[in-house]
C-alpha cells in the first residue's frame, strides 16, 4: 500500500516536495531567536540564578576634613582677602604680545568689577611679582609667589560697591610705563601683578569678577574683564588687553576639623573637603559587580542657611591619606562619581558610589571617598556632616547592592 | 598529482563551500535546552541525522552511507570517497509544574562535517568534524517587577565542545567484517553569558562573562561492524577514557578575570547494535550505548580531589529503529519508490542530574526519509524528532522538542549523469 501510494502520479511526488519544502520554512521561521522564561529550577547551577544581595558598612573607619591648596583659576570671582587668619590676593598676568611696540607708553588703567562682602569699604594695593618668580598659570598656581617691594600703587580712595551691585572701577589699579615696556620687552620674566587689601583695610575683604565671569553689554556683546587700557602720551588709548591668567591665593591660618571632630565640613571658600573611607566586608571580592552603593551622611543641622544650597561632589580618592594628620593634599579623579545637593531643610546627602566601590574592590586600593564643593573658590557656601565619631545613628553609612560572579560550571551552587 | 586525488581534492572543496553556504544560512546558535547549563552541555553521540531517524540507532547497521562516527566502523562502507554535512533546527516548549509557564527557544547547528575515502585492499580513511556538547540555552525573566530594584535577568548560553577526528577503517572476511579506530582531538569553549538590566538608571547593570574551555582530549574509538549472515548485521564500540584539561575563565564589565583549572577525565563509553533483515526492504534495529559519567574523574589544578561535577551521573541510551530500503529499482523509477523511509523511538538517561540527584531522562519519535542523489551517489536524509526531556513531576522541568534536520552524503558525483 505504502509503494503504492509513494508510486502515485507525478503530481503526488511533487506534492511531496512542495510539502517538504514548507515545512523547512515553516521550521525555520519557527526556530527564530526566543528564550523560555523558566529556569531549571533544580539545577545544580543555580547559581547563574543568584540575585543581587545587599551588605551594609554601618560606619566609616576614617573621615576628616582637609584644606586643600587648590587652584582657583576657574573660579569666576577672585577673592581679596585681609581678615585674621584668612589671607587671599588676586594674581594677574597679561601677555602683551598684541602691543605693537612700548614707544610713548606712560601707564596702564587696570579696570577691575568690584562686589560687596559684608566687611566694609577697602583699599587695595598693588605689587609686581618678581620677575625671578617662578613661572605660573592660573591652573596651576598653589601658593603666594614672591613680590618687588615696595607697592608700585595703593588707592587713595576706599572701594564701597552697593549691596547687591557690582562696581565697575576703569582704574583700579594703575601700572607705570617702566613695568609695562618691561613685561613687553623681556615676555620670558612676565610674572604679572598681585593685588592685596591694603593694611589700612585689615580686616576687609571684597570680591572681583574674574575673566570667566563672561560679562557682556546691555547689546549683548562680551566685555572685556578685567580690562587694561595701556596709555600712551597725552592719554591717548593704545591696546585694550584682558589678562591670560588670573586667580587668587588664599592661605587659612586655621586648622580643619581634626580627624576625631564629630563633624567634618565641606566648603567653597576657603576651600575644604570631606575625606571618608569605608572598609569593605570580606564578602566582597574581586569578580563582584557593584551594582549600587548609597552613601549616607547626615548633615549638622543648621549648617546650611536658609535659601541656600550647595552642590557637594563625589571623588575618588587615589592618594593615601590618615585621619590622625591633615594631609597636605588628596589627589583625587578627575571627575565626581555623583552629586548632591545640600539645603538647609534636607538632614541627609546621599551618593551612589557604586563605581567608587566597584574600584576598590577591582584594584584592591582604597584611599575612600573626597567631597568636594562643586563651586570650589567661588562662594563661601559650606556644609557639616557628621563622622564616624557621632552617634551610631548619625554615622556615614555606606549601602552596597551587590551581585556575585558565577561560579565554574563544575561548582555546585547548591553547596557553594 | 594522479586524476583521483585531484578528484578528491575537488570534491572536498566542493564540500566545504556547500558547508559556508548552509552556514550562512543556519546564523547564529539559539537556545536548545536548559540542561546545556549544566555539566559541560549536552552531549551529542554522533549519529548522523539518517541514524536518528531510525530511532538512534547505526551502531550495529551496514550502510555505504552511513556516518554515524560514534563507531568507527560503520565508515567502512563507503564504496567511493564520501562526504557528510548536516543542519539541524530544533524547537523546544519549556513547562515546569513550579509556576505552570513555559517559554519557545530555539537552535540551529551544523553537527557534523565528515569525509570518507577508501582507498584500497578494504581500506580507507575518514576525517572530519562532529559537536560533542551543545551548550545552548536562553532564558529571559523580570525579576523584584514592580519594585524599584526590578531588572531584567538574561542567560545565554553559546558554544560547546567539538571534536576533530580521523579514523581508519578496514573490511575482511568478504567485506563481511569491518574494523575502525578513530582518534579524536576534543576543544572547544562553553559561554555563559549573565546579564542584569536594571529598570532603575540608579543601579549598575551586571554583565558576567563566563568562558568553560577545555583542550587535551585525546579519545581514541574501536569499533567493528559485522555481517555473519545475510539477514544480521551487528556492531560495538569502546571508547577509551581521556584527560581534558578545562579552564573557567570569568569577566565582568570591568574586565576583570578569574580563572581556575583543573581536569576532568571523561569516562569511557561503550555501545552495542544489532540489525536484522525481517525482508527483503524492511530491517530492524537496535541499539544501546552507555558512557559511566558516574565514574569521571575531576580535580582541581594543585588539589586531588575536586568536588566539582558531583551532579553528573551514567548515561545512557536506547534505540529502536525501522527502515524501508528501496531495494533494486532502475534509476528512472518515480524518486518516492527510490527513497529511503526511516522511523523509530529511542529513550536516553542525560549525564546531568538535578540538583536533588534526579535523572533526566528524554524519548524521541524520530522519522526520516532519505532521497536519492544521482540514483547511487549519496542521499539527502531528512529527520524529523519529536520528544520530551525530563519531566515536570520528577525534575520540576519538561522539555518538549521538535526537531527538523537535514543532511548531505554524497560520493563523487558523475559529470554527465
Amino acid at each position: 500500500m505504502i509503494e503504492r501510494w509513494f508510486e502515485g502520479t507525478r503530481w503526488g511526488r511533487e506534492w511531496i516536495l512542495v510539502g517538504a519544502m514548507a515545512l523547512i520554512v515553516a521550521t525555520l521561521s519557527a526556530c527564530s531567536e526566543g528564550e523560555s522564561d523558566l529556569l531549571n529550577p533544580r539545577g545544580p547551577r543555580g547559581g547563574i540564578a543568584t540575585l543581587p544581595e545587599t551588605t551594609r558598612v554601618s560606619t566609616s573607619d576614617r573621615d576628616r576634613s582637609f584644606r586643600p591648596r587648590v587652584a582657583t583659576g576657574g573660579a569666576s570671582v577672585l577673592f581679596l582677602s585681609r581678615e585674621g587668619e584668612v589671607q587671599s590676593e588676586a594674581y594677574f598676568r597679561f601677555d602683551l604680545a598684541a602691543l605693537p611696540d612700548t614707544s610713548g607708553v606712560e601707564r596702564a588703567n587696570l579696570g577691575l568689577r568690584f562686589r560687596r562682602t559684608d566687611s566694609g569699604p577697602v583699599v587695595i594695593e598693588a605689587f609686581e611679582v618678581s620677575p625671578s618668580a617662578e613661572d605660573w598659570d592660573e591652573s596651576t598656581l598653589r601658593e603666594a609667589l614672591p613680590r618687588v617691594e615696595p607697592a608700585f600703587f595703593s588707592s587713595t580712595l576706599p572701594i564701597a560697591p552697593g549691596a547687591g551691585d557690582t562696581l565697575y572701577v576703569s582704574n583700579a589699579v594703575t601700572i607705570p610705563g617702566s613695568l609695562i615696556r618691561a613685561w613687553k620687552l623681556d615676555p620670558d620674566h612676565n610674572r604679572g601683578l598681585v593685588v592685596r587689601i591694603a593694611e589700612a583695610s585689615a580686616g576687609r575683604s571684597i570680591e572681583v569678577l574674574s575673566k570667566e565671569a563672561a560679562l557682556t553689554d546691555t547689546a549683548g556683546y562680551a566685555l572685556v574683564n578685567p580690562r587694561l587700557e595701556v596709555l600712551r602720551g597725552e592719554d591717548q588709548t593704545s591696546a585694550i588687553e584682558s589678562p591670560d591668567d588670573d586667580t587668587y591665593f588664599l592661605t587659612d591660618g586655621r586648622t580643619a576639623a581634626a580627624g576625631d571632630a564629630v563633624e567634618l565640613r565641606v566648603s567653597g571658600r576657603p576651600a575644604e573637603r570631606g575625606l571618608l573611607r569605608f572598609s569593605l566586608p570580606e564578602v566582597l571580592r574581586r569578580g563582584f559587580t557593584v551594582n549600587r552603593a548609597l552613601l549616607r551622611l547626615r548633615m549638622v543641622p543648621g549648617s546650611v542657611v536658609p535659601g541656600d544650597s550647595l552642590l557637594v561632589g563625589a571623588y575618588l580618592s587615589t592618594t593615601d591619606w590618615t585621619e590622625a594628620t591633615e594631609p597636605a593634599s588628596v589627589n583625587r579623579g578627575s571627575t565626581a562619581f555623583d552629586f548632591a545637593r545640600a539645603r538647609a531643610n534636607s538632614d541627609t546627602l546621599e551618593f551612589d558610589c557604586a563605581l567608587a566601590v566597584q574600584h576598590w574592590i577591582d584594584s584592591g586600593e582604597n584611599y575612600g571617598l573626597q567631597l568636594r564643593s562643586a563651586t570650589e573658590g567661588g562662594d563661601t557656601l559650606a556644609v557639616r556632616v557628621y563622622t564616624r565619631e557621632a552617634e551610631s545613628t548619625l554615622r556615614p553609612s555606606l549601602e552596597i547592592v551587590f551581585t556575585r560572579p558565577p561560579a565554574p560550571r563544575w561548582e555546585d551552587e547548591v553547596t557553594r | 598529482m594522479s586524476a583521483r586525488l585531484v578528484r578528491v581534492f575537488a570534491m572536498v572543496h566542493r564540500t566545504f563551500v556547500a558547508l559556508g553556504a548552509v552556514a550562512l544560512l543556519a546564523g547564529a546558535g539559539q537556545a536548545q535546552s536548559l540542561w546545556n547549563a549544566e555539566g559541560l552541555g549536552g552531549w551529542n553521540e554522533g549519529y548522523d541525522l539518517a541514524s536518528r531517524g531510525t530511532g538512534y540507532t547505526a551502531i550495529g547497521r551496514v550502510d555505504p552511507f552511513g556516518m554515524s562516527s560514534l563507531n568507527p566502523a560503520a565508515l567502512a562502507w563507503a564504496r567511493r570517497p564520501a562526504a557528510h554535512f548536516g543542519l539541524l533546527l530544533e524547537n523546544s516548549w519549556v513547562k515546569t509544574d513550579s509556576d505552570g509557564s513555559g517559554g519557545r527557544t530555539g537552535t540551529t547547528r551544523l553537527p557534523a562535517v565528515l569525509v570518507a575515502l577508501p582507498l584500497s585492499r578494504g581500506v580507507g580513511i575518514n576525517l572530519g568534524f562532529r559537536d560533542l556538547t551543545t551548550g545552548f540555552y536562553r532564558y529571559k525573566a523580570t525579576i523584584h517587577e514592580g519594585s524599584g530594584d526590578a531588572f531584567e535577568r538574561s542567560l545565554e548560553g553559546t558554544g560547546g565542545l567539538g571534536q576533530f577526528q580521523c579514523g581508519v577503517t578496514a573490511r575482511a572476511l568478504e567485506s563481511r567484517l569491518a574494523l575502525g579506530a578513530q582518534l579524536g582531538v576534543v576543544g572547544g569553549t562553553l559561554r555563559d553569558l549573565i546579564r542584569d538590566d536594571f529598570e532603575d538608571d540608579a543601579y549598575q547593570d551586571t554583565r558576567n562573562l563566563l568562558r568553560t574551555r577545555a583542550e587535551g582530549g585525546r579519545p581514541v574509538t574501536f569499533g567493528f561492524q559485522a555481517q555473519p549472515i545475510e539477514a544480521l548485521e551487528c556492531g560495538g564500540f569502546v571508547t577509551a577514557s581521556t584527560r581534558l584539561d578545562v579552564r573557567s575563565l570569568f569577566d565582568n564589565r570591568t574586565a576583570q578575570k578569574e580563572e581556575s583549572r583543573g581536569h576532568l577525565d571523561l569516562p569511557p563509553g561503550l555501545g552495542l547494535g544489532v540489525t536484522a533483515h525481517a525482508s527483503a526492504r524492511w530491517r530492524l534495529s537496535f541499539d544501546w550505548s552507555q558512557r559511566r559519567w558516574s565514574e569521571h574523574d575531576f580535580a582541581l589544578a594543585g588539589q586531588e580531589v575536586g568536588r566539582g561535577f558531583t551532579r553528573l551521573g551514567d548515561a545512557s541510551r536506547i534505540g529502536f529503529g525501522i527502515t524501508r530500503v528501496p531495494g533494486e529499482h532502475p534509476p528512472k523509477d518515480p524518486l518516492a519508490s527510490r527513497s529511503v523511509y526511516r522511523a523509530g523511538f529511542t529513550r536516553a538517561i542525560l549525564p546531568v542530574r538535578q540538583a536533588d540527584g534526579a535523572e533526566v531522562a528524554e524519548w524521541a519519535l524520530t522519522a526520516g526519509v532519505g532521497l536519492p542523489i544521482q540514483f547511487d551517489r549519496g542521499y539527502v536524509d531528512g529527520l524529523f524528532e519529536f520528544g520530551k526531556r525530563g519531566s515536570a513531576s520528577k525534575t520540576d522541568l519538561s522539555e518538549t522538542f521538535l526537531r527538523l534536520g537535514m543532511s548531505v552524503t554524497f560520493a563523487r558525483l558523475a559529470e554527465a549523469f
